[in-house]
């Protein structure tokens, strides 16, 4: 069986559901570890080498090494293969939620540890566009779909679960690492602050966001998302774990907190799954609701600059097959100059990066990460 | 100031579920009677159904989109196959933690020549239903009369 903890409102599944979400697991594994590595050799040993005698020269970008690869027949299979792991991987876990989703909603109405965690969902609130246009990472009904109607915890419940699975658990078994890295991160480059508020932007179950209040308990920590299915099962998951935070359902661009209110604004790969009006607002909105002083880190995937065509034409996969549309605009997009165009003195922002926090332990361990790679940040001093 | 007075509205609104909540849960203590008739008013919540397919229009990976289908069900074939698997561990074990039998006498099981004719056979049956598809049409070649076209057999009929 996986790693993953199993808390009080997780779904559990039945003998067959989990099976099929351990198949799932390890399929991904096996396309990650066997079948994806395959691409490299293919692009240079048959594609690349056909382009050069018909072109006299190597592909120039990802945009054409995309357009020869999805010819060969070696990654067409691995694009429907990987395509299909994601759709089985969805269903597999919506049979366990559909069934136990009765039991789920009541768990969630409890507080057994007694938290000072508050949630708020306002009426009429209106799913931007580019969240309806597609559903994101091929998740059924997206981030704001409410299935189960009145008190809806649905689409928290199905992400909780597959996320894990999405990742192969390399997000640690809280699914936390992320939030985990940045922290890493601030508290590497920020050393000695004492924040007394802190927000989550994007923070679908809040499994960044709780290791923020893990981090800093006797901060007020705050998550916020479009989902309203999300906010409210990232809000009783963390009663049903005994951590206090703060969910809302509420859209980044424009949030309802005062001016000068948070220390620090996080997003954990949230930009990516935004519009090219809508991260011009989030950087507006992060800016005007940081306290002066207040840091800024969003973490992303990695940009094209500075990458070889082949390797940033990997890393553009989930744009075109896993409806993260944006990610392909956000990685051509000069980072800094949104945030400067937001408030931020150019002197005072800037794109780093860091390693996941998993690697690093991996690393101090003497062990060989598995994932090397460096996320970029876009930081940020108000 | 406007700014305090903003922030203390926000309080206000934050608190208030946390008061509904308060007061229904005296309610509920003060009388377990009229608990008990809400309880049985309350309809069986209805399962509600998952929605199963993302938005969004789905790449096309191979030429022809019958193959992607295929594919697909291939998929889901090697996906079952697996549970099966998983299930039929779970049986072994099961059947050894209950002391029916060890599962090392399945690992160590012969067949006698009967059991080894029946389990033959069956397998050879098995295989001829999957290859089916892809020697279906040598009967046509073999036999006497060429296989007629739909539209002559539809002429014949109609005579």
């Amino acid at each position: 069986m996986d790693t993953q903890i199993r808390h009080p409102m997780l779904v559990r599944g039945k003998h067959d559901e989990l099976s099929r979400q351990q198949f799932v697991h390890n399929l991904r594994l096996c396309l990650a570890a066997d079948v994806m590595p395959g691409n490299r050799t293919v692009y240079e040993k048959r594609v690349k080498p056909a382009f050069r005698k018909k072109n006299k020269r190597d592909p120039k970008d990802r945009h054409e090494v995309r357009r020869e690869m999805t010819k060969d027949p070696y990654y067409r299979l691995f694009s429907a293969s990987q395509r299909a792991s994601q759709e089985m991987m969805w269903d597999s876990v919506a049979d366990s939620v559909e069934r136990e989703l009765p039991e789920l909603k009541k768990r969630a109405r409890g507080n057994p540890h007694k938290t000072k965690g508050t949630l708020r969902i306002p009426k009429n609130f209106k799913v931007p566009a580019y969240h309806t246009a597609a559903d994101i990472h091929l998740q059924p009904g997206g981030y704001h779909a409410t299935p189960d109607g009145k008190d809806s915890i649905a689409a928290g419940a199905l992400y909780d679960r597959s996320v894990f699975l999405y990742a192969i658990g390399g997000m640690g078994n809280m699914n936390d690492d992320l939030g985990k890295t940045v922290i890493g991160y601030y508290q590497e480059n920020f050393p000695g602050e004492t924040p007394e508020r802190i927000l989550d932007m994007g923070c679908s179950v809040g499994h960044s966001t709780l290791a923020w209040a893990q981090a800093y308990p006797d901060a007020e920590v705050h998550g916020l998302d479009c989902g309203e299915g999300m906010v409210r099962y990232a809000h009783a998951r963390a009663r049903n774990l005994g951590i206090t935070a703060h969910f809302s359902q509420q859209n980044a661009e424009k949030t309802d907190f005062p001016d000068n209110h948070f220390d620090v604004v996080v997003s954990h790969i949230m930009l990516h799954e935004t519009s090219a009006t809508a991260i011009n607002n989030i950087m507006r909105e992060t800016h005007r609701i940081l306290k002066p002083g207040g840091i800024m880190m969003h973490l992303d995937l990695m940009r094209d600059q500075g990458m070889k065509p082949f390797d940033s034409f990997l890393m553009d996969w989930e744009a075109y097959n896993n409806n993260e549309t944006f990610l392909v605009r956000l990685r051509d997009m000069d980072w800094k100059k949104i945030a400067v165009d937001a408030g931020f003195k150019p002197t005072k922002c800037k794109v780093d990066g860091s390693m996941l926090n998993i690697s690093k332990e991996m690393i101090k361990a003497g062990q060989e990460p598995h994932y090397s790679a460096t996320f970029p940040i876009l930081v940020g001093r108000k | 100031m406007a700014r305090a007075k903003k922030a203390k509205a926000k309080r206000k609104a934050t608190a208030k579920p946390a008061k509904k909540k308060a007061v229904a849960k005296k309610a509920a203590k003060a009388s377990p009677k009229r608990k008990a008739a809400k309880a049985r008013k309350k309809p069986v919540p209805k399962r509600a159904p998952m929605p199963r397919a993302a938005k969004g229009k789905r790449p096309q990976y191979f030429e022809d989109p019958a193959v992607d289908k295929l594919h697909l069900m291939v998929m889901a074939l090697i996906e079952e196959l697996s549970v099966t698997r998983d299930r039929l561990d779970t049986v072994e074990r099961l059947i050894e933690k209950h002391g029916l039998f060890q599962v090392q006498e399945i690992e160590d099981f012969f067949p006698d020549l009967k059991a080894d004719a029946e389990r033959t056979g069956r397998r050879i049956a098995y295989i001829r239903r999957v290859m089916k598809g892809i020697t279906d049409e040598l009967e046509n070649l073999h036999g006497q009369d060429p296989a007629l076209e739909f539209d002559e057999v539809v002429e014949v009929i109609s005579s």
